[in-house]
C-alpha cells in the first residue's frame, strides 16, 4: 500500500519520473531543425550586399531577401547557411540597402506602415517604428508601389517614401542611440491621384518622382525638397508633356563618380525614352529626349541607379544597357553602351540583373534559355567599366535543367574582375520550383529548397524503409565449390562486421541508437534495427515532392510534378474541338494530400500517392494522382517504361474537374493489396486510384461525412453512403444519408479525424493496447472508442438580439458520429475577436482542445482535456468499439473533462504514436513562442481530483488538480532552436515501443525529433556497463572452474574419513 | 518404575514391526507377566476412544493456530514484502498440503480394528472438520491476499483479456 503520508508530496515525487524531453548531449543527434526562409517575394529578390568593414580593406557579403513567409533574412553566400532571419508579421513591401554600409532598412505592411532598420551582418534591430496605421495604408498592386527606401550616400541617414505620398528622414540619434525622425513631408495632393514611387537623395536635394493620373494617361509628377529642411523647392505634379507609361517606366540615375548634386530622371513615354536633368532645383523641367520614335518597350531596374546603369528592352525584345556618363562641362550624358547579342530572338527568354564588385563597379548579367523551357541556362555578364564599351563574358550552365529545376524567376549577381578582360561571377537564382541556388560559373555551390516552407497540412507522411533480407543461398544445383566461393564472398565483410560488433558492444546501447545519424554518411536504403530511420515524403505548393531522411533532414530525392497536357502544345479548345493554336497553356500542380498506398513490408519499399489539383492558366482544374516509390522517387504507376521514369513525374488523370472530396480507402489488413485513394466529383461519382473492387465490395459498410456547401457557405454536415452499381451511372456513386444541420449563422470550419487515421493505411498505428482505465479500487472505466467519430469545428455568429446589442461569435466543437450523425460531445467556446482558432487532438477516447478564452475573469489560453468512457460509470461495458453506430448503446457515454491554463498559445497539437500503443500517449504541442514541447498525459488526466487525492486515487496515480500547467523548460523538445510557424505535427511509431518520431512542419520550418513518453524502457540505459557484466560473468566462470576440482578432491578425501 | 505399561504396539494395528521377534535378552511375555498383577492395562476400546478424542483435537488444530497466524499477518503489514509473502504463502499452501495428506495424518488415530486405517471412511467426521478448519485457514490467507490487492477480483484485473473486434461500419 502506498504510504499515505506521502500523498501530498505526490506531484513532487512524480517529477523526476516525468521524462525529460531532451538533453544537451542528444541535441543534433536525435533531432534536426531546418531553418527556412521561404520563397523570396517578387519585389524583394535575393540580392548580394557587400559591406566594407571598418579596416577599409576587407569586405563581407551576405545575400538579403524578404520572403512570402514574412521573413527578412541574410544568407552566407559561401555555403548558403542562414546568417540571421527575423519574422515580420506583415508582408515586406520594400527593402533598402545602404551602399557599402551595414544598414538594411525594410518597410512592411500596407503602404509601408512599419520601418525596421537592421544591421545587415548580424540582424540586430537598430530601429523600429510605425509610420502610419496599417488601416490607413494604401493598398496597391503590387504592394511595392509607392514605397521606397533610400540612403544619403556617405551617411547613415535613411529616407523612406511611404503610402506613395509621404517622405520621412530618419537620422541617427546621438544621445539615445538608434534613430529618430528628422522631418516628414507629405504631398499636399491627398486625392490619391498622384502617387510617388521613386526617390533620389543628394546632399542638397531630395527628388521624388511618381505618376499623376490625368484624363487619358499618366503624367509625371516630380517634387524637389531640400535635404536638410524638407522645404519644398519645387513641386510640379504635372510635368508638361511628360507621360510615362507606368510606374516601372520611371528611373532615377546618378552619374557614377560624381559627388555633385545631380542626377537624371529617365522615363519611358510610349516607346521613346526621355530624361530630365536634375540640377539643383529642377527649375526648367524640360524633357530631353534621348531616343526618339520607335525605341524601347520597357525599362529594367538593375539596382544600379547609383552607378548610373540601367537596362531597357528595345522594340523587338533586344536587351540594351544604358549608362549615364559624367561630364565636366555639360550635364551628364545618357548613352546606350551595349546591346546583348541574340536577345531579340523569339526563341530565347531572358532576364536581366545587375550587381557590384568590391570596388562598387557595376556589372550587368543576362540569364537566358530556350523559349520552350528546355536546354541549359546561359549567362552573359557585362562589365561596362572594362575596355571602351565594356567586356562581356559568357558561360553555359549545363548543370541546370529547366525541366527539372523550373525556370529562373529571379537572378542576382556578384562579380569580380581578377584581371582585365576576365570576369568571375556568381549568381543567385530563384527558381520556379522554390529553390534558391548559388552558381559559380557553371557549378552549383549550394541549393536551398525553400519550397519546403510551403507544405500544406496533410501533404507530409512518414514511411518506413524496407527490411534487409539476406542473400538466399543453397539453391538447388549449387556445387561444393560454388557454395564455398559464395561463402568466401559473403565472408569478405566479416571483419567489418566483427569490428562493428565489438564497437557496438563497447558502446552503451542507447548511444548506438543515437549514433545512427552520425555514423550514417550515405543514405541507407534499409531499415535500421530500431526503425527510427524513416523517410519523410513532402509535397510542396511549388509542384515538387521531396523525400527527407528522418534522421538527418537531408533531401534524399526531389521530383517535380509534370503538367501533363498543360505543358504540351495544345491543339484543342475547351470543348475538345481542333483549335490548332499550338500554344502551351501552362499551369501549376497543387498537391492536396499525400497518402501511403503501401507500407513497406519485408523487402518491398513503401509507395505513396500524391493527390493534386492541376490548375491550368486558363482556369480549368483537373484532379490527378502521382504514384511514387517512396524509396527512390521513381514513378510507381504500373506499366510505365523505364525511360519515362526520369524527368517530371507523369500524372494519372482522375477527374476532368475538381474533386469534392478525397479519401483514403485503407488497405485490407492481411493482404498485399494497396490502399486506394477515392475521389468524388461534383456529381458524387467515385473514382479510385489504384482501382480495385474493394469500394464496391465494401460499399454497404462505407460511410463518410462531407460538408454541404450552399452558395459558398458551409452550412451543414452531410453523411454519405455509397451505392455500388447505380442505375444511371457507370461507377459507384455516393448519396446523402443524414444531415447534421447547424444553427443559423453557424458554418463549418473543419472536420477532423482522429490523429492516427489521417493519411495512413489500415492497421498502422490504430492499435489500442488497453480498452479501459483501471481505477484505484480495481474497477474499470471502459474506453469509449469509436473510429467512426469525427471532430467538427464550427464558427457561429449570433446576430444582435434584444438582450445583446452586439453580435457575438462563438466557436463550436462537436464530436459527431460520421456514420450516423449522432452528437456525442458538444461545447461552445469563445472566439478570438471574431475568429475561431480552436486546435484539436483526438485519439482513442481522448480529446484535447485548445482555444483562447476571452472571458473577463479567466482570460487566457486554455487547454481542455476530455476523456470519454462507455456507459454510465465504472464497470459498465457497452463494447463501443465494435458495435454498430446504429446501436443505441454506442451513444451511452460518460465524459470527464478538465480545463487548464497554459502560458502560450499552441499552433498545433498531436499525440505521440507508438507501435503497439502501450507507451503513454503524451500531448505534443508547437507553441506560439516557436518551440515544440510535450505535455505528459498524467498532467492532462481529466479525473485529477480537486481536493487531496484519496488513497485509491493516489494508487491510480492521480495528482491533485491544479488549474495551470506551468511552462516547464524540461519538457521542450526543440532544444534551443527557434521553430517558427508550425501548422502541423506528425507522429510516427518506430520499432521501439517506447519511441515515437515527431515531425513538425508549417509555413516555415521543419523539425524532427523523438519522444519516449514512458521512458526508454526497451533500451538499456547509457550507464549500463556491458563490459562490467561480461567481466563479472567471466570472473565467476573462472571461479567455478578453479574451485570445482578443489571441491571434488575435498569431497573425495572426506569420504575416506567418514 | 511406573506401574502402568503402555503397549504402544497394540495401538499400531497394522504395524509391520508387530511380528518382529524381540531383540536378544528381551522377553515381552516376561515383562508383561511380572507386572500383570499391578498394572491396569487399557482395553483397545478405551484406546480407540482416546484416539478419537485426539483425532478431534488434531482436526481442530488449524483453527487453534489461527489467532497466532492472524497476529503474524497483522504484524507483517500490507505491503508486498518477503515476510508478508512468506506468511501468505504458508497460509495458502498449508491447507492444501494438509488436505492432501489427510489420510496419512489421521492414520495414527484410526481405530485399532480398522481394516484400512488410511481410507477416508475412517474418522470421517473428524476429517471433514479438519478440512473445514484448513479451508478456514485458506480463507484467512485469501483475505490477506485480497487486502494486499493480490486477488484478481476487480474487472480491472481482467482488462488485459478484453478483446474487441472491428466496428461493422467503416468511416472513410
Amino acid at each position: 500500500m502506498f504510504p499515505l503520508f506521502l500523498v501530498p508530496y505526490l506531484p513532487i515525487l512524480l517529477l523526476p519520473s516525468l521524462t525529460l524531453a531532451i538533453q544537451q548531449s542528444q541535441a543534433g543527434l536525435i533531432d534536426w531543425h531546418t531553418p527556412l526562409i521561404g520563397v523570396p517575394l517578387a519585389h524583394t529578390p535575393p540580392t548580394f550586399h557587400r559591406v566594407h568593414l571598418e579596416d577599409g580593406e576587407s569586405t563581407k557579403s551576405v545575400i538579403v531577401q524578404a520572403t512570402e513567409s514574412g521573413v527578412l533574412s541574410a544568407l552566407n553566400p559561401v555555403d548558403g547557411e542562414l546568417v540571421w532571419r527575423v519574422s515580420v508579421d506583415e508582408e515586406v513591401v520594400g527593402v533598402g540597402r545602404q551602399g557599402h554600409g551595414a544598414l538594411l532598412a525594410s518597410l512592411s505592411g500596407p503602404g509601408g506602415s512599419t520601418l525596421r532598420i537592421h544591421n545587415v551582418l548580424t540582424g540586430v534591430l537598430l530601429h523600429e517604428t510605425r509610420l502610419h496605421a496599417p488601416s490607413t495604408g494604401q493598398l496597391t498592386q503590387p504592394p511595392s508601389i509607392g514605397v521606397k527606401i533610400a540612403f544619403l550616400p556617405g551617411s547613415d541617414d535613411v529616407f523612406v517614401l511611404t503610402n506613395g505620398r509621404t517622405v520621412t528622414r530618419f537620422v541617427m540619434d546621438a544621445e539615445r542611440g538608434g534613430y529618430k525622425k528628422a522631418w516628414e513631408w507629405t504631398s499636399l495632393d491627398q486625392s490619391s491621384l498622384t502617387i510617388y514611387s521613386h526617390l533620389l537623395i543628394t546632399p542638397t536635394h531630395v527628388y521624388i518622382a511618381g505618376l499623376s493620373k490625368s484624363f487619358a494617361s499618366y503624367e509625371l509628377a516630380l517634387t524637389t525638397l531640400s535635404t536638410p529642411t524638407a522645404q519644398v523647392v519645387s513641386e510640379s505634379t504635372h510635368v508638361p508633356s511628360a507621360s510615362p507609361n507606368d510606374v516601372d517606366s520611371i528611373a532615377f540615375l546618378r552619374a557614377q563618380g560624381e559627388d555633385s548634386d545631380s542626377g537624371r530622371l529617365v522615363y519611358l513615354s510610349g516607346t521613346s525614352l526621355s530624361s530630365i536633368p536634375l540640377t539643383g532645383d529642377v527649375a526648367d523641367v524640360k524633357a530631353v529626349t534621348v531616343v526618339k520614335g520607335p525605341g524601347f518597350t520597357k525599362l529594367i531596374d538593375l539596382g544600379l541607379s547609383d552607378q548610373g546603369v540601367l537596362s531597357a528592352l528595345k522594340l523587338g525584345g533586344a536587351g540594351v544597357v544604358l549608362r549615364l556618363f559624367p561630364s565636366t562641362s555639360s550635364p551628364p550624358t545618357l548613352e546606350m553602351i551595349w546591346e546583348f547579342r541574340d536577345s531579340a530572338s523569339m526563341q530565347l527568354k531572358s532576364t536581366y540583373t545587375g550587381g557590384l564588385d568590391k570596388d562598387s563597379q557595376p556589372y550587368v548579367a543576362r540569364v537566358y534559355w530556350r523559349h520552350d523551357d528546355s536546354g541549359p541556362l546561359q549567362i552573359q555578364v557585362l562589365a561596362p567599366h572594362l575596355g571602351e564599351r565594356g567586356v562581356v563574358s559568357g558561360v553555359v550552365v549545363a548543370g541546370y535543367d529547366i525541366q527539372r529545376d523550373g525556370v529562373v524567376i529571379q537572378v542576382s549577381i556578384d562579380a569580380a574582375t581578377p584581371s582585365p578582360h576576365s570576369i568571375v561571377s556568381r549568381l543567385v537564382l530563384t527558381t520556379a520550383k522554390g529553390s534558391i541556388q548559388l552558381w559559380h560559373a557553371d557549378k552549383v555551390q549550394w541549393k536551398r529548397e525553400e519550397s519546403l516552407a510551403s507544405v500544406d497540412g496533410g501533404c507530409a507522411v512518414l514511411v518506413g524503409l524496407p527490411e534487409q533480407v539476406g542473400v538466399s543461398g543453397g539453391e538447388g544445383g549449387e556445387g561444393v565449390l560454388e557454395r564455398l566461393s559464395r561463402q568466401m564472398h559473403d565472408a569478405k565483410d566479416f571483419h567489418h562486421y566483427l569490428l562493428n560488433f565489438i564497437h557496438r558492444f563497447l558502446q552503451p546501447s542507447s548511444e548506438t541508437l543515437l549514433a545512427f545519424n552520425t555514423t550514417t554518411t550515405s543514405s541507407p536504403t534499409h531499415r535500421d534495427t530500431f526503425g527510427v530511420h524513416q523517410l519523410l515524403i513532402v509535397a510542396t505548393r511549388f509542384g515538387t515532392v521531396h523525400a527527407l531522411d528522418s534522421s538527418t533532414g537531408r533531401i534524399r530525392w526531389t521530383r517535380t510534378f509534370g503538367l501533363g497536357w498543360l505543358g504540351e502544345p495544345n491543339f484543342h479548345d475547351a470543348s475538345g474541338e481542333e483549335a490548332g493554336s499550338g500554344e502551351i497553356i501552362g499551369g501549376r500542380v497543387e498537391p492536396t494530400g499525400v497518402y501511403v498506398l503501401r507500407e513497406s513490408e519485408g523487402e518491398r519499399g513503401a509507395e505513396v500517392g500524391v493527390a493534386a489539383r492541376r490548375r491550368a492558366n486558363n482556369g480549368l482544374i483537373d484532379t490527378v494522382v502521382f504514384h511514387l516509390d517512396a524509396l527512390t522517387g521513381a514513378d510507381a504507376r504500373p506499366g510505365i517504361p523505364v525511360d519515362r521514369k526520369e524527368g517530371p513525374l507523369q500524372a494519372y488523370d482522375i477527374i476532368q474537374g475538381p474533386a469534392i472530396s478525397t479519401l483514403l480507402l485503407p488497405a485490407p489488413a492481411d493482404s498485399s493489396e494497396p490502399a486506394s485513394i477515392v475521389f468524388f466529383d461534383e456529381r458524387m461519382q467515385s473514382y479510385m486510384y489504384p482501382h480495385t473492387q474493394r469500394l464496391a465490395a465494401l460499399s454497404p459498410q462505407l460511410h463518410f461525412p462531407l460538408v454541404q456547401t450552399v452558395t459558398g457557405a458551409r452550412h451543414a454536415l452531410l453523411g454519405h453512403g455509397i451505392v455500388p452499381s447505380p442505375e444511371h451511372a457507370l461507377r459507384p456513386i455516393a448519396y446523402p444519408t443524414w444531415r447534421f444541420p447547424l444553427r443559423d449563422g453557424e458554418s463549418v470550419l473543419d472536420v477532423q479525424k482522429p490523429n492516427h487515421l489521417a493519411g495512413r493505411a489500415e492497421g498502422s498505428g490504430r492499435r489500442v493496447a488497453s480498452w479501459g482505465r483501471v481505477t484505484g479500487n480495481r474497477t474499470t472505466l471502459y474506453k469509449w472508442v469509436n473510429e467512426g467519430a469525427v471532430v467538427l469545428l464550427t464558427q457561429n455568429f449570433a446576430a444582435p438580439t434584444a438582450e445583446a446589442s452586439e453580435g457575438k461569435t462563438t466557436c463550436g466543437l462537436y464530436v459527431v458520429d460520421g456514420v450516423k450523425g449522432t452528437v456525442y460531445y458538444h461545447v461552445d467556446l469563445s472566439s478570438e475577436e471574431g475568429t475561431c482558432n480552436v486546435k484539436v487532438s483526438f485519439v482513442e477516447n481522448w480529446l484535447v482542445y485548445h482555444y483562447f478564452d476571452t472571458d473577463e475573469v479567466s482570460k487566457g489560453w486554455k487547454v481542455v482535456t476530455v476523456e470519454m468512457y462507455e456507459g454510465v460509470g465504472v464497470d459498465d461495458k457497452t463494447s463501443s468499439s465494435d458495435t454498430s453506430s446504429f446501436n443505441e448503446d454506442r451513444a451511452k457515454l460518460t465524459v470527464f473533462e478538465r480545463a487548464f491554463v497554459v502560458p502560450y498559445g499552441f499552433a498545433a497539437m498531436t499525440t505521440s504514436e507508438t507501435l503497439w500503443g502501450i507507451s503513454t500517449k503524451d500531448l505534443i504541442v508547437a507553441t506560439h513562442n516557436h518551440r515544440v514541447a510535450t505535455i505528459p498525459r498524467k498532467l492532462l488526466n481529466p479525473r485529477r481530483p480537486t481536493g487531496k487525492p484519496t488513497s485509491e486515487e493516489a494508487e491510480e496515480g492521480l495528482m491533485q488538480y491544479e488549474p495551470t500547467i506551468p511552462d516547464d523548460p524540461r519538457r521542450v523538445l526543440s532544444h534551443i532552436y527557434e521553430i517558427a510557424n508550425i501548422h502541423t505535427l506528425l507522429s510516427s511509431p518506430t520499432l521501439l515501443e517506447s519511441t515515437s518520431l515527431v515531425f513538425a512542419y508549417g509555413p516555415l520550418d521543419l523539425f524532427m525529433s523523438r519522444v519516449s513518453p514512458s521512458g526508454t524502457f526497451d533500451v538499456l540505459s547509457p550507464s549500463f556497463n556491458k563490459v562490467q557484466l561480461v567481466l563479472t560473468i567471466a570472473v565467476l566462470l573462472g571461479g567455478v572452474l578453479v574451485t570445482r576440482p578443489m571441491v571434488r578432491r575435498k569431497r573425495e578425501r572426506e569420504r575416506w574419513y567418514e | 518404575m511406573s506401574t502402568t505399561t503402555l503397549d504402544y504396539a497394540s495401538l499400531e494395528s497394522s504395524s509391520k514391526y508387530r511380528s518382529l521377534p524381540p531383540p536378544p535378552g528381551f522377553s515381552k511375555s516376561q515383562t508383561s507377566k511380572s507386572h500383570r498383577g499391578t498394572t491396569s492395562t487399557l482395553t483397545p476400546e478405551a484406546y480407540d476412544q482416546l484416539k478419537e478424542k485426539r483425532a478431534w483435537d488434531f482436526a481442530a488444530a488449524p483453527v487453534k493456530s489461527l489467532p497466532m497466524q492472524g497476529f503474524m499477518l497483522y504484524m507483517s503489514g500490507g505491503g508486498v514484502q518477503i515476510f508478508s509473502m512468506g506468511i501468505v504463502f504458508m497460509l495458502l499452501l498449508t491447507p492444501f498440503k494438509n488436505i492432501f495428506a489427510i489420510n496419512q495424518a489421521f492414520q495414527p488415530f484410526a481405530p485399532t480394528k480398522a481394516a484400512s486405517p488410511t481410507s477416508f471412511s475412517v474418522l470421517t467426521l473428524q476429517k471433514l472438520a479438519y478440512i473445514a478448519a484448513n479451508l478456514l485457514t485458506l480463507a484467512v490467507g485469501l483475505w490477506k491476499c485480497r487486502s494486499m490487492g493480490l486477488l484478481p477480483l476487480g474487472t480491472g484485473d481482467w482488462l488485459e483479456f478484453e478483446t474487441r473486434g472491428r466496428a461493422p461500419e467503416i468511416l472513410l
